[in-house]
Protein backbone atom coordinates (compact mmCIF):
# COMPACT_ATOMS: atom_id res chain seq x y z
CA UNK A 1 0.00 0.00 0.00
CA UNK A 2 1.30 3.32 -0.85
CA UNK A 3 1.19 5.38 1.90
CA UNK A 4 0.94 9.18 1.82
CA UNK A 5 3.41 9.77 4.83
CA UNK A 6 5.21 8.51 7.82
CA UNK A 7 6.78 8.95 10.73
CA UNK A 8 10.55 7.90 10.17
CA UNK A 9 13.15 6.79 12.82
CA UNK A 10 16.35 8.06 10.85
CA UNK A 11 18.95 7.79 13.21
CA UNK A 12 20.33 11.31 12.76
CA UNK A 13 20.23 11.29 9.24
CA UNK A 14 19.88 14.91 7.67
CA UNK A 15 16.77 15.36 5.33
CA UNK A 16 19.65 16.66 2.75
CA UNK A 17 20.99 13.59 2.85
CA UNK A 18 18.24 11.25 2.26
CA UNK A 19 17.06 13.75 -0.55
CA UNK A 20 20.35 13.61 -2.24
CA UNK A 21 20.56 10.07 -2.04
CA UNK A 22 16.99 9.37 -3.14
CA UNK A 23 17.25 11.89 -6.15
CA UNK A 24 21.06 10.17 -6.53
CA UNK A 25 18.66 7.01 -7.16
CA UNK A 26 16.26 7.95 -9.43
CA UNK A 27 18.77 10.05 -11.46
CA UNK A 28 20.28 6.49 -11.86
CA UNK A 29 16.81 4.68 -13.10
CA UNK A 30 17.14 8.16 -15.95
CA UNK A 31 14.30 9.59 -13.68
CA UNK A 32 14.31 13.89 -13.38
CA UNK A 33 14.66 15.75 -10.04
CA UNK A 34 14.86 18.82 -8.45
CA UNK A 35 15.31 19.73 -5.05
CA UNK A 36 14.53 22.62 -2.56
CA UNK A 37 15.30 23.30 1.00
CA UNK A 38 15.07 25.68 3.49
CA UNK A 39 16.92 26.95 6.81
CA UNK A 40 14.24 24.69 8.78
CA UNK A 41 15.24 21.64 7.78
CA UNK A 42 12.48 20.89 5.24
CA UNK A 43 13.59 19.59 2.15
CA UNK A 44 12.01 19.01 -1.03
CA UNK A 45 12.82 16.71 -3.53
CA UNK A 46 10.74 16.40 -6.97
CA UNK A 47 11.15 13.15 -9.51
CA UNK A 48 9.61 12.51 -13.02
CA UNK A 49 9.72 10.23 -15.82
CA UNK A 50 8.62 12.16 -18.82
CA UNK A 51 8.41 12.10 -22.92
CA UNK A 52 6.39 14.24 -24.74
CA UNK A 53 3.58 12.27 -25.22
CA UNK A 54 3.72 10.52 -21.68
CA UNK A 55 3.18 14.26 -20.93
CA UNK A 56 0.15 14.77 -23.30
CA UNK A 57 -1.44 11.61 -21.98
CA UNK A 58 -1.10 12.22 -18.60
CA UNK A 59 1.26 9.36 -17.47
CA UNK A 60 4.48 10.94 -16.58
CA UNK A 61 5.83 9.57 -13.40
CA UNK A 62 5.57 12.77 -11.02
CA UNK A 63 6.09 12.52 -7.44
CA UNK A 64 6.86 15.21 -5.00
CA UNK A 65 8.83 13.53 -1.20
CA UNK A 66 8.59 16.54 1.44
CA UNK A 67 11.11 15.55 4.24
CA UNK A 68 10.34 17.31 7.60
CA UNK A 69 12.48 17.21 10.83
CA UNK A 70 10.11 16.30 13.87
CA UNK A 71 10.97 17.52 17.72
CA UNK A 72 11.13 14.19 18.78
CA UNK A 73 14.28 13.26 15.95
CA UNK A 74 11.96 11.59 13.83
CA UNK A 75 11.47 12.91 10.19
CA UNK A 76 7.53 13.06 8.31
CA UNK A 77 8.22 12.11 4.84
CA UNK A 78 5.19 12.99 2.67
CA UNK A 79 4.33 12.14 -0.63
CA UNK A 80 1.84 13.92 -3.24
CA UNK A 81 1.69 14.38 -6.64
CA UNK A 82 4.30 16.66 -8.38
CA UNK A 83 2.28 19.79 -10.51
CA UNK A 84 5.78 19.89 -12.43
CA UNK A 85 5.39 23.04 -14.94
CA UNK A 86 4.82 21.18 -18.25
CA UNK A 87 1.50 19.72 -16.13
CA UNK A 88 0.67 23.29 -16.36
CA UNK A 89 1.68 23.72 -20.15
CA UNK A 90 -0.40 20.43 -21.21
CA UNK A 91 -3.40 21.60 -19.09
CA UNK A 92 -3.31 24.73 -21.58
CA UNK A 93 -3.06 22.28 -25.04
CA UNK A 94 -6.71 22.45 -25.63
CA UNK A 95 -9.94 20.46 -24.66
CA UNK A 96 -9.14 17.52 -27.17
CA UNK A 97 -6.11 16.73 -25.56
CA UNK A 98 -7.69 17.16 -22.07
CA UNK A 99 -10.05 14.33 -22.44
CA UNK A 100 -7.16 12.14 -22.92
CA UNK A 101 -5.96 13.34 -19.79
CA UNK A 102 -8.96 12.15 -18.01
CA UNK A 103 -9.02 8.68 -19.31
CA UNK A 104 -5.16 7.89 -18.48
CA UNK A 105 -5.31 9.34 -15.20
CA UNK A 106 -6.18 6.09 -13.12
CA UNK A 107 -3.50 4.01 -15.15
CA UNK A 108 -1.34 7.45 -14.19
CA UNK A 109 -3.00 6.98 -10.83
CA UNK A 110 -1.86 3.26 -10.60
CA UNK A 111 1.67 3.63 -11.67
CA UNK A 112 2.21 6.57 -9.37
CA UNK A 113 1.29 4.40 -6.23
CA UNK A 114 4.23 1.73 -7.33
CA UNK A 115 6.65 4.61 -7.68
CA UNK A 116 5.41 5.82 -4.15
CA UNK A 117 6.40 1.76 -2.87
CA UNK A 118 10.16 3.01 -3.96
CA UNK A 119 10.61 5.09 -1.68
CA UNK A 120 9.51 3.81 0.83
CA UNK A 121 11.56 0.87 0.18
CA UNK A 122 14.54 2.98 -0.60
CA UNK A 123 14.71 4.84 2.57
CA UNK A 124 13.99 2.01 4.38
CA UNK A 125 17.01 0.47 2.65
CA UNK A 126 19.21 3.58 2.58
CA UNK A 127 18.65 4.11 6.52
CA UNK A 128 20.03 0.82 7.30
CA UNK A 129 23.12 0.67 5.63
CA UNK A 130 24.28 3.83 6.59
CA UNK A 131 22.91 3.20 10.44
CA UNK A 132 22.61 -0.32 10.67
CA UNK A 133 19.16 0.17 12.23
CA UNK A 134 15.77 -0.94 10.93
CA UNK A 135 13.75 1.93 9.72
CA UNK A 136 10.89 1.96 11.84
CA UNK A 137 7.93 4.19 11.12
CA UNK A 138 4.70 5.31 12.10
CA UNK A 139 2.18 5.63 9.51
CA UNK A 140 1.13 9.85 9.45
CA UNK A 141 -2.54 10.65 9.52
CA UNK A 142 -3.27 13.74 7.49
CA UNK A 143 -4.79 16.66 9.79
CA UNK A 144 -6.66 19.23 7.21
CA UNK A 145 -9.63 21.21 7.06
CA UNK A 146 -12.48 18.20 6.15
CA UNK A 147 -10.98 15.56 8.60
CA UNK A 148 -13.64 14.71 11.69
CA UNK A 149 -12.66 16.23 14.82
CA UNK A 150 -10.39 19.05 12.97
CA UNK A 151 -10.24 22.19 14.79
CA UNK A 152 -8.43 25.61 12.85
CA UNK A 153 -5.27 26.55 14.95
CA UNK A 154 -4.93 23.54 17.03
CA UNK A 155 -1.70 21.18 16.17
CA UNK A 156 -2.82 18.02 14.91
CA UNK A 157 -3.00 15.27 17.38
CA UNK A 158 -0.09 12.18 17.96
CA UNK A 159 0.37 10.58 14.80
CA UNK A 160 -0.80 13.46 12.65
CA UNK A 161 0.36 15.65 10.62
CA UNK A 162 -0.67 19.11 8.80
CA UNK A 163 -0.17 17.96 4.89
CA UNK A 164 2.30 20.22 2.87
CA UNK A 165 -0.45 20.98 0.21
CA UNK A 166 0.69 23.25 -1.78
CA UNK A 167 3.60 21.52 -4.26
CA UNK A 168 3.17 24.01 -7.21
CA UNK A 169 6.28 25.14 -8.76
CA UNK A 170 6.39 29.17 -8.17
CA UNK A 171 6.91 31.20 -11.65
CA UNK A 172 9.68 32.89 -10.33
CA UNK A 173 11.72 29.58 -9.66
CA UNK A 174 9.95 26.73 -10.91
CA UNK A 175 10.54 25.15 -7.49
CA UNK A 176 8.13 24.23 -4.88
CA UNK A 177 6.91 27.32 -2.33
CA UNK A 178 8.55 26.67 1.68
CA UNK A 179 6.84 25.44 4.05
CA UNK A 180 3.15 24.19 4.38
CA UNK A 181 0.51 26.56 3.65
CA UNK A 182 -3.29 26.24 4.96
CA UNK A 183 -6.00 24.91 3.08
CA UNK A 184 -8.59 27.58 1.64
CA UNK A 185 -11.81 26.49 3.54
CA UNK A 186 -13.98 25.12 0.43
CA UNK A 187 -12.01 24.37 -2.43
CA UNK A 188 -13.11 24.91 -5.73
CA UNK A 189 -13.59 21.72 -7.73
CA UNK A 190 -11.07 22.91 -10.52
CA UNK A 191 -7.28 23.32 -10.45
CA UNK A 192 -6.32 26.42 -10.94
CA UNK A 193 -3.82 26.07 -13.18
CA UNK A 194 -5.50 23.36 -15.49
CA UNK A 195 -8.87 24.50 -15.01
CA UNK A 196 -9.87 21.21 -15.19
CA UNK A 197 -11.97 19.30 -12.34
CA UNK A 198 -9.18 18.28 -9.33
CA UNK A 199 -11.16 14.88 -8.92
CA UNK A 200 -8.69 12.82 -10.92
CA UNK A 201 -6.14 14.63 -10.01
CA UNK A 202 -6.48 13.73 -6.07
CA UNK A 203 -7.32 10.11 -6.77
CA UNK A 204 -3.68 8.79 -5.94
CA UNK A 205 -4.46 10.38 -2.05
CA UNK A 206 -8.23 8.91 -1.93
CA UNK A 207 -8.15 5.83 1.10
CA UNK A 208 -10.57 3.83 -1.10
CA UNK A 209 -7.93 3.84 -3.98
CA UNK A 210 -5.16 3.17 -1.88
CA UNK A 211 -7.25 -0.09 -0.42
CA UNK A 212 -8.57 -0.91 -3.62
CA UNK A 213 -4.94 -0.90 -4.93
CA UNK A 214 -3.26 -2.43 -2.40
CA UNK A 215 -2.55 -5.81 -4.44
CA UNK A 216 -2.27 -4.17 -7.83
CA UNK A 217 -5.29 -5.36 -8.82
CA UNK A 218 -9.15 -4.46 -8.80
CA UNK A 219 -11.63 -7.00 -8.70
CA UNK A 220 -14.97 -7.14 -9.32
CA UNK A 221 -16.28 -7.32 -5.57
CA UNK A 222 -13.46 -3.95 -5.03
CA UNK A 223 -15.71 -2.14 -7.70
CA UNK A 224 -18.90 -3.20 -6.10
CA UNK A 225 -17.92 -2.44 -2.99
CA UNK A 226 -17.14 1.37 -4.43
CA UNK A 227 -20.07 1.50 -6.54
CA UNK A 228 -22.14 0.34 -3.10
CA UNK A 229 -20.15 3.67 -1.17
CA UNK A 230 -21.04 5.40 -4.02
CA UNK A 231 -24.40 5.73 -4.42
CA UNK A 232 -24.99 5.73 -0.68
CA UNK A 233 -22.87 9.22 -1.09
CA UNK A 234 -25.48 9.92 -3.45
CA UNK A 235 -28.56 9.48 -1.82
CA UNK A 236 -26.71 11.65 1.72
CA UNK A 237 -26.17 14.48 -0.94
CA UNK A 238 -30.10 14.57 -2.21
CA UNK A 239 -31.14 14.78 0.95
CA UNK A 240 -29.61 18.08 1.53
CA UNK A 241 -30.13 19.79 -2.05
CA UNK A 242 -33.22 21.62 -2.66
CA UNK A 243 -35.06 21.16 -5.79
CA UNK A 244 -33.42 23.14 -8.40
CA UNK A 245 -29.78 22.23 -6.81
CA UNK A 246 -31.32 18.45 -7.10
CA UNK A 247 -31.98 18.57 -10.54
CA UNK A 248 -28.54 20.10 -11.24
CA UNK A 249 -27.00 17.18 -9.73
CA UNK A 250 -28.87 15.01 -11.81
CA UNK A 251 -27.65 16.57 -14.69
CA UNK A 252 -23.90 17.16 -13.30
CA UNK A 253 -24.39 12.69 -12.97
CA UNK A 254 -26.16 12.36 -16.21
CA UNK A 255 -23.01 13.87 -18.10
CA UNK A 256 -20.42 12.33 -16.18
CA UNK A 257 -22.17 8.39 -17.18
CA UNK A 258 -22.02 10.17 -20.88
CA UNK A 259 -18.51 11.11 -20.67
CA UNK A 260 -17.60 7.49 -19.63
CA UNK A 261 -19.93 5.56 -21.80
CA UNK A 262 -18.28 8.28 -24.93
CA UNK A 263 -14.64 6.80 -23.28
CA UNK A 264 -15.57 3.21 -23.66
CA UNK A 265 -17.17 3.57 -27.06
CA UNK B 1 -28.33 11.55 -37.80
CA UNK B 2 -24.55 11.97 -38.23
CA UNK B 3 -21.81 9.73 -37.05
CA UNK B 4 -18.34 11.15 -37.15
CA UNK B 5 -15.84 9.07 -38.11
CA UNK B 6 -11.81 8.88 -37.83
CA UNK B 7 -10.15 9.99 -34.61
CA UNK B 8 -11.02 13.49 -35.14
CA UNK B 9 -14.56 12.73 -34.38
CA UNK B 10 -13.89 10.34 -31.71
CA UNK B 11 -11.69 13.04 -30.00
CA UNK B 12 -14.05 15.63 -30.67
CA UNK B 13 -17.10 14.04 -29.15
CA UNK B 14 -14.45 13.24 -25.84
CA UNK B 15 -13.57 17.00 -25.74
CA UNK B 16 -17.81 17.18 -26.11
CA UNK B 17 -18.68 15.61 -23.39
CA UNK B 18 -15.70 16.77 -21.11
CA UNK B 19 -16.64 20.31 -21.70
CA UNK B 20 -20.43 19.36 -20.94
CA UNK B 21 -19.05 17.92 -17.33
CA UNK B 22 -17.15 20.62 -16.71
CA UNK B 23 -19.94 23.40 -17.35
CA UNK B 24 -22.83 21.55 -15.00
CA UNK B 25 -19.72 20.73 -12.59
CA UNK B 26 -19.82 24.64 -12.40
CA UNK B 27 -23.32 25.73 -12.71
CA UNK B 28 -23.52 23.87 -9.53
CA UNK B 29 -20.50 24.48 -7.64
CA UNK B 30 -22.57 28.09 -8.34
CA UNK B 31 -25.69 27.07 -6.52
CA UNK B 32 -24.46 25.36 -3.47
CA UNK B 33 -23.37 26.05 0.46
CA UNK B 34 -20.42 25.14 1.63
CA UNK B 35 -22.04 22.21 3.83
CA UNK B 36 -23.36 20.73 0.57
CA UNK B 37 -20.10 22.11 -1.15
CA UNK B 38 -18.08 19.07 1.20
CA UNK B 39 -20.45 16.70 0.53
CA UNK B 40 -20.18 16.92 -3.20
CA UNK B 41 -17.11 16.97 -2.70
CA UNK B 42 -16.86 13.66 -1.58
CA UNK B 43 -19.46 12.02 -3.81
CA UNK B 44 -17.74 13.64 -6.73
CA UNK B 45 -13.95 12.00 -5.23
CA UNK B 46 -15.28 8.71 -4.68
CA UNK B 47 -17.05 8.27 -7.89
CA UNK B 48 -13.80 9.50 -9.83
CA UNK B 49 -12.39 6.46 -7.80
CA UNK B 50 -14.91 4.25 -9.04
CA UNK B 51 -14.14 5.19 -12.60
CA UNK B 52 -10.52 4.89 -12.06
CA UNK B 53 -10.97 1.45 -10.55
CA UNK B 54 -13.59 0.27 -13.67
CA UNK B 55 -10.61 1.42 -16.03
CA UNK B 56 -7.55 0.35 -14.38
CA UNK B 57 -9.61 -3.33 -14.56
CA UNK B 58 -9.94 -3.16 -17.95
CA UNK B 59 -6.55 -2.38 -18.50
CA UNK B 60 -5.72 -5.29 -16.50
CA UNK B 61 -7.75 -7.34 -18.28
CA UNK B 62 -6.17 -6.04 -21.83
CA UNK B 63 -2.57 -6.80 -20.05
CA UNK B 64 -3.77 -10.29 -19.29
CA UNK B 65 -4.95 -10.98 -22.86
CA UNK B 66 -1.98 -9.67 -24.20
CA UNK B 67 -0.07 -11.72 -21.86
CA UNK B 68 -1.74 -14.83 -22.97
CA UNK B 69 -1.47 -13.98 -26.29
CA UNK B 70 2.36 -13.44 -26.46
CA UNK B 71 3.07 -16.56 -24.36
Amino acid sequence: MADQARFYEVHGLAPLELGNALADWFRAQEFEWRTFGDPSGHYTLQIRKASTTRSIFGLNYALTVSFTPQGDGKLLVELGGADWTDKIVSGAVGALLITPLLFTAAYGAWQQSELANKVWEFLQGYVYQRTGQPANFQIALPYYVGTPGYQPNVPPPAGSYNPTTNYAPTMSTGFPPVGSQPAPTTPSWFSQTTMQPIFDQQIGKMMSWQRAMEDGKVTDEEIKEQAAQVEKLRQSVEQDLDTSQRIKFAEVIAAMENLEAVHKS
Amino acid sequence: MTQETGTGGAGSNLAEAAEQVNKLLRELEAVVNPEQHEALTEFFSEWSVLSALRTTREMNETDETSSEKGA
